[in-house]
């Protein structure tokens, strides 16, 4: 399958889902869409046979959106596998809540737990939310992975 | 006496239970393992945080840090994630030497795995030897690099430095010793018939389950996946190189092993093809043999070594997004870079394949024996520091 071919069958597929698909060649397509639609455009997109999450980005721009993509590709289908699915959703700066995709991909799970435990997003639904995976269980403060956390520096210089 | 009252919760580690920093937190009946949840970061080191406070250059060793035994997967990544922002390609030869660095790596990454997992279930021998024999290629990396594991050797356009002189010979020389070797692993190791009981239909992990939980590398081909980045998104020297991927059927602990075992013996074959077609001319992209002095471009020329041309110091990379993935050892590795024309990464996103895997340590451990748990932990690969980065 082509990269045309691809984005058009997506594009029909999401035809309903009010998303905005964009591409970059060779192999990248970018699908934006709204919190609220988002588990149903990875339903779809599970369908169309992508069937894993290979990395989860949460992005943070401070006082402005949160942004998490996930990039998700094919197993079963290596006609696929050439294509990395950018799935997007912007989140507002005070309420970075959008809900967990485990139930439609699984392989996100440690990935949703992980950006929740640095970046602070709460992804509903996912039922490890307010424990932590890599941080202390006593840790207490702002997430370390947003940009308003400062990284102490050492040394003569510091 | 209801179930409830029946079941234990056991700790296993976090001081070190097999190759690193974790802790498992094991619910038992008897000797079942009802449930066993995985409790990472012990080895955390906050790779994504550091790189935002690091120039682009300075990360390379930041990303190799957390995956020790197979290093080039990550330096390759995270370079070919640059360059695709940079939009430049290293050249033929530049790509062929990474090609054979990853190759070297990938075996004794593959040897270290399966030493571990060897004295994981008692066999301290066959540690013994798979980390003896780590030696002849690690020695190689290192005649080729100047380091033994952490190698940094792949840089934006290019790679750091020449093939050693009569490298060649002293490379097949290893190779044979390692083909050779193969059967005495066959003979004390693989076909005993204590190996066998312990791995053989332990941790068995469907085709169905290995690609709805994301599972990564040997793991997920083992598993009868044949996915390979090598073949799928071919990368380096890989285009020109033939050789096949590994799958096993079977799913078991066992079939992992296999697969590195036979993964070992296709790099064995790909490092004898990369040397034959190895082709001549540069190991840096002209732009940046372009930005060194006449006097250094001499010094290249006499030492094989790459002088690092003075833009990379304050290496400025365009505006933009990139993503990278690379077969490592242990699996797919991927870098996800958000660049603001910056010094430093906006936002860089590391996913290594022992992240990946993180998840079968309770998917597979429900409703085994206690004493399958280290058969089934060894047989993933599963590296800690490299899941926490």
């Amino acid at each position: 399958m082509n990269f045309e071919e691809l984005k058009s069958r997506i594009e029909e597929g999401l035809r309903e889902l009010s998303a905005e698909i964009s591409g970059k060649e060779p192999n990248v397509i970018n699908i934006n869409v709204s919190r609220d639609k988002i588990v149903e455009v990875a339903k779809k997109l599970k369908a169309l046979g992508f069937d894993h999450v290979k990395a989860v980005t949460a992005i943070d721009y401070p006082n402005e959106r949160f942004e998490v993509v996930y990039i998700a590709s094919s197993y079963s289908n290596l006609d696929l596998a050439f294509f990395l699915i950018n799935l997007r959703t912007d989140l507002p700066y005070n309420d970075p809540t959008t809900p967990s995709l485990i139930e439609v991909w699984p392989s996100a799970f440690y990935q949703e737990h992980e950006e929740h435990d640095l970046m602070g997003i709460v992804f509903e639904g996912h039922p490890r939310m307010g424990e932590r995976l890599l941080l202390p269980e006593s840790y207490e403060g702002l997430p370390p992975l947003r940009k308003e956390f400062k990284i102490k520096t050492e040394g003569i210089n510091a | 006496m209801s179930l409830e009252e029946r079941e234990l919760e056991v700790l296993i580690g976090p001081q070190h239970p097999a190759s690193g920093h974790m802790r498992m937190i094991a619910k038992i009946d008897g000797d079942i393992v009802v449930e066993l949840r995985p409790n990472i970061g012990y080895v955390h080191r906050s790779v994504e945080k550091l790189a935002e406070a690091k120039k682009f250059l300075q990360i390379i060793p930041l990303v190799e840090r957390p995956s020790l035994a197979d290093t080039t997967a990550n330096n390759l990544a995270y370079v070919m994630a640059l360059e695709k922002l940079l939009g430049l390609e290293a050249p033929p030869r530049a790509q062929y030497l990474r090609t054979l660095l990853a190759e070297i790596n990938r075996i004794h990454s593959h040897l270290y795995g399966l030493g571990i997992h060897g004295v994981m279930i008692g066999s301290s021998t066959a540690y013994m030897w798979c980390f003896g024999d780590r030696e002849p290629f690690i020695e190689l990396a290192q005649e080729l690099t100047g380091a033994r594991l952490s190698y940094s050797y792949i840089i934006p356009g290019g790679v750091r430095r020449e093939l050693p002189s009569r490298f060649t010979e002293k490379v097949e020389k290893a190779l044979r010793y390692m083909e050779n070797r193969m059967k005495d692993y066959f003979n004390l190791y693989l076909n005993n018939p204590v190996t066998r009981a312990r791995l053989e239909g332990v941790g068995v992990l469907s085709k169905e389950d290995a690609i709805r939980l994301g599972v990564a590398g040997p793991n997920l081909r083992a598993s009868g996946v044949p996915y390979d980045v090598r073949k799928v998104e071919p990368y380096a020297a890989y285009p020109d190189i033939d050789f096949d991927i590994i799958t096993e059927k079977v799913g078991d602990a066992f079939a992992r092993v296999m697969v590195r075992v036979k993964e070992i013996q296709e790099s064995i074959r790909i490092i004898r093809q990369v040397l034959k077609k190895m082709p001549e001319g540069p190991i840096l992209h002209e732009k940046y043999i372009k930005a060194i002095s006449p006097k250094m471009r001499e010094y290249m020329k006499e030492t094989g070594e790459v002088k690092f041309p003075g833009i990379f110091a304050n290496l400025r990379i365009p505006a933009g997004e990139a993503i990278s993935r690379v077969e490592g050892g242990r699996g797919e590795v991927i870098f996800h870079i958000i660049s603001d024309g910056k010094m430093s990464p906006y936002r860089m996103r590391m996913v290594t394949p022992s992240f990946r895997n993180v998840i079968l340590f309770e998917h597979l451990n429900r409703g085994v024996r206690v004493a399958d748990i280290p058969a089934i932990y060894g047989s993933l690969d599963y590296f800690p520091p490299e899941a926490d980065r």
